[in-house]
């Protein structure tokens, strides 16, 4: 039997826009993601009355770059973390527009200290028709400039989004919902990313 | 058809299939996910970001359409000067002192085939955002007069589409009001063409026992009258509103109303149930009604709840409920569900709906 999310044909369509300071813009991505299946785990606590009771805490609110995609064991839907997110509040820079949050996150049935998420402003959700959400994500000039892995300069090549915290910890507990890989792009402050993430509900 | 339904009869499961998840479902949770953070600071509004306003919060059934458009059900099988009446009745059910002298009385047309159960309820569709689309009623349903004009029940009274409950004093009352006295006939008619589930048992014992006259299968059979003396279980506790929708309750008692429950494993297997036991008065009322060829379950529409007028919270109420429901996944059934080859041996009905996440 499918799942819930197969079901009700949950897709997203992620587009990855790098501009440049100038203002001149290119599309580096233009393409379907998956929806993993945190997103059901997410839903279950809401309809079972079993997490949070305050629905703000069921929004896509947070989302993380990482630098290690593709997973070793492939995109599927079972994913519920990036392969090497980044790591440190430093990695998404200092001068950064995002606000960055620390916590823990939810990766399967555990708990993961530490992790590092840029949170997502209401004001970039916008609802686009009656069952589709676009979230838009901006990687500012001065964010995720200048990483590096074991020495050598990394680039980003993975993100995924976050529910906010499902099960109504007392600090947000976020939980992985949608992922998808792409080229590397070794990221600048010559030039920001808008990552353009529509959900279909 | 999507999902999963398993309708119990005591310990044997007498139907299962998958259901319907609707458009409404990923509309609910588009809204989840764009609902305002700012409301928090409104106190008048904060209440609306309670996940309870966005989660599965009532069940209905509905019949099919042939069951108002025939006159064929034994209860919409009345004459065509009471249909006429009852047109009045419903287009005036503000201006009740209208209603005593309308005169109506309950007649039996010639009999036709009942029980019935193959009508033909409304194809799936997952942009219905009703259980049934058609509720036309032919003011003359005399088959001599095949170009009788119509009107559509849903016109007058929201919700329609599905089996309706307009039977307990009180939801009378509330949708009828007393001032300048209905009488009793008024209710049966009302309820003949809008449907209703008994009185509950503390009702029935003040009142007396409903009593269903079922029409004969055939000219040569007579007439079966069936008392209700168990009551319906949702109106006994009163978890069922004038449109029919039974609401999701506290506990695990399916009697009381639609229960939720999950096991331990939930956050790995991803199952949600929702429970509810009708019981056998509310089976056999159901089919005089015109049967079961369709189920749903409902989340609040707070967009609707809001136009119409009310504030949250949005407190389910049997009488004047302010909740408005949008349909989140559905099922059609090609043969009525509550079809029975003798009325006297109607049981309890568990409906088990279960959500799969993962």
């Amino acid at each position: 039997m499918k799942n819930f999310t197969e079901e009700l044909g949950i897709t997203g369509h992620l587009t990855i826009i790098k501009k440049e300071i100038s203002g001149e813009e290119e599309i580096l991505l233009d393409d379907p993601n998956i929806i993993v299946s945190g997103m059901g785990t997410g839903l279950s606590y809401l309809f079972t009355a079993s997490g949070s009771d305050q629905i703000l805490d069921y929004q896509i609110q947070k989302f993380q770059l990482g630098v290690s995609g593709p997973p070793a064991g492939g995109v599927v839907s079972s994913i519920n973390q990036l392969s090497g997110q980044l790591s440190s509040v430093d990695e998404y820079g200092t001068g950064t527009n995002n606000q960055i949050f620390v916590g823990e996150q939810l990766v399967g049935a555990g708990v993961v200290p530490g992790r590092v998420f840029a949170e997502i402003p209401a004001s970039k959700m916008t609802r686009i028709n009656d069952s589709s959400v676009r979230y838009t994500l901006v990687v500012d000039e001065e964010t995720a400039n200048d990483l590096t892995r074991d020495g050598a300069d990394a680039a980003i090549n993975e993100i995924g989004m976050f529910m906010k915290n499902p099960t109504g910890n007392a600090e947000d507990r976020p939980i992985l919902v949608c992922y998808r890989t792409f080229s590397d792009i070794v990221k600048t402050n010559d030039f920001s990313l808008i990552f353009r993430w529509t959900i279909n509900f | 058809m999507r999902g999963e339904i398993e309708i119990w009869q005591g310990d044997k499961i007498v139907f299962s299939d998958n259901n319907m998840l609707t458009d409404g479902a990923g509309s609910i949770l588009a809204d989840i996910m764009t609902i305002s953070p700012s409301y928090s600071d409104i106190p008048e509004l904060a209440p609306l970001l309670d996940t309870s306003n966005f989660t599965i919060q009532a069940m209905s059934f509905g019949t099919a359409p042939q069951s108002y458009a025939s006159g064929t059900s034994s209860a919409r099988k009345i004459n065509p000067n009471t249909r006429l009446g009852l047109v009045k009745l419903v287009t005036d059910k503000v201006n009740t002192n209208e209603y005593s002298a309308l005169g109506l009385t309950l007649e039996e047309t010639p009999p036709a085939q009942n029980p019935i159960d193959t009508y033909t309820p409304t194809a799936p569709d997952p942009q219905l955002e009703v259980l049934e689309l058609s509720t036309n009623l032919p003011i003359d349903p005399n088959p001599n007069a095949p170009e009788s004009p119509y009107f559509d029940v849903s016109t007058y009274v929201s919700g329609t589409g599905q089996h309706q409950n307009y039977h307990p004093s009180s939801t009378k009352f509330s949708i009828f009001p007393p001032s300048g006295g209905p009488s009793t006939n008024d209710y049966f008619i009302a309820a003949a063409f809008l449907g209703t589930y008994p009185p509950g048992a503390s009702e029935a014992g003040t009142v007396g026992p409903m009593l269903l006259t079922f029409s004969s299968l055939g000219s040569a059979s007579p007439s079966q009258e069936l008392s209700l003396t168990a009551g319906s279980y949702p109106n006994e506790a009163s978890s069922i509103d004038a449109d029919g929708f039974i609401s999701v309750v506290s506990g695990t008692n399916s009697q009381n109303g639609v229960t939720v429950s999950s096991n331990a494993s939930f956050a790995s297997n991803g199952i949600v149930e929702y429970a509810l036991t009708l019981s056998k008065d509310d089976v056999a009322a159901l089919n005089f009604y015109g049967g079961v060829y369709h189920m749903g379950l409902w989340a609040l529409d707070l967009k609707e709840s809001l136009t119409a007028g009310n504030s949250p919270p949005f407190a389910f109420s049997a009488l004047d409920n302010p909740r408005k429901y949008k349909l989140f996944c559905r099922k059609g059934l090609s043969k009525d569900l509550t079809y029975i080859d003798d009325i006297t041996q109607y049981q309890d009905m568990t409906i088990k709906w279960r959500l799969r996440f993962l």
